[in-house]
């Protein structure tokens, strides 16, 4: 599965890229970023993709002009209540000045939102990282739930929130990259054997979830 | 086209950003606010406020305030 939008790519995370995500996970500034901050063994990351590699999960590597730049995912977390969870990580860190984290959060939005038609977004962030907090209310995410003890905030987005909340973000995207639409099935490039995915996901979006 | 208006738009865009925290010398990286989201919502605002399209090779370039306020002013004088 590959996304190609606002000039990136995502391409769903592949057994031989787990090593490059493991070295640049267990570097000092990313794992500074993470609530799980040992050092990963081969092993454990190996296990961890097979945990992973399934229809419920959604990994992706970002490339950025050819250069693996990153890694995002979203998760489906609850299928009765249509929500879903998401991370990103960019150990590229010139491509944190760019508008790639921005791209790569409205492809992920965009596809929990306007393909797999879920109803919310779900982010636990540290609560000493300001910054991601901030970016996340930018997105439209509200906190919507405080845990001092953990040092954690969860934050939602929903729909009608984002859309509303990113019409300059994305307007601002089309005067960079030429492109100021929402992820279209025909922006994602899937296996043959997953196309009827997009029949599903047009005719009934609580069919399509049933798959996964 | 004043630096002191400029600046006041700036702040009204940035809802976060506590009033009279800018500078026409204010880096914009050294903002602890400042993310990628900051640089596009400030593409959106130059060409919606003043009509000027600000590209990221220009956003690599601008470090403060007034680099974005010259360019800004420069443009709209060449167009």
């Amino acid at each position: 599965m590959i996304i190609r939008k606002y000039g990136i790519e995502l391409h769903r995370l592949k057994l031989g890229d787990i090593e490059l995500v493991r070295k640049h996970r267990n570097s000092k500034y990313i794992r500074s970023k993470m609530f799980f901050q040992k050092i990963i063994s081969k092993q454990e990351q190996l296990d961890w993709f097979h945990s992973i590699n399934n229809n419920r999960n959604f990994y992706f590597i970002i490339k950025h002009k050819e250069e693996k730049v990153g890694l995002v995912h979203g998760r489906i977390c609850s299928k009765d209540e249509e929500k879903a969870e998401g991370g990103i990580f960019l150990w590229d860190k010139k491509a944190m000045e760019t508008h790639l984290p921005v791209a790569v959060s409205l492809c992920m939005a965009d596809l929990t939102f306007s393909i797999l038609k879920l109803k919310a977004t779900v982010a636990t962030v540290r609560d000493d990282n300001t910054r991601v907090i901030q970016y996340n209310q930018m997105l439209g995410y509200e906190i919507s739930e405080r845990l001092p003890g953990a040092h954690k905030v969860v934050m939602e987005l929903n729909a009608a929130q984002y859309f509303e909340k990113t019409k300059k973000i994305r307007k601002a995207m089309g005067i960079l990259t030429g492109d100021d639409k929402i992820l279209a099935p025909s922006d994602i490039e899937l296996p043959d054997s997953a196309k009827h995915w997009y029949a599903l996901a047009e005719k009934d979006p609580k069919a399509f979830l049933e798959i996964f | 086209m004043e630096i002191k208006s400029f600046i006041h738009k700036l702040e009204e865009e940035f809802e976060e950003l506590e009033k009279g925290t800018l500078e026409p010398t204010t880096s914009f990286r050294d903002l602890e606010e400042w993310s990628s989201m900051y640089a596009l919502i400030l593409i959106a605002l130059m060409e919606t406020e003043y009509e000027v399209a600000i590209t990221g090779e220009d956003l690599n370039q601008i470090e403060t305030v007034q680099d974005l306020f010259h360019i800004v002013e420069a443009r709209r004088k060449a167009s």
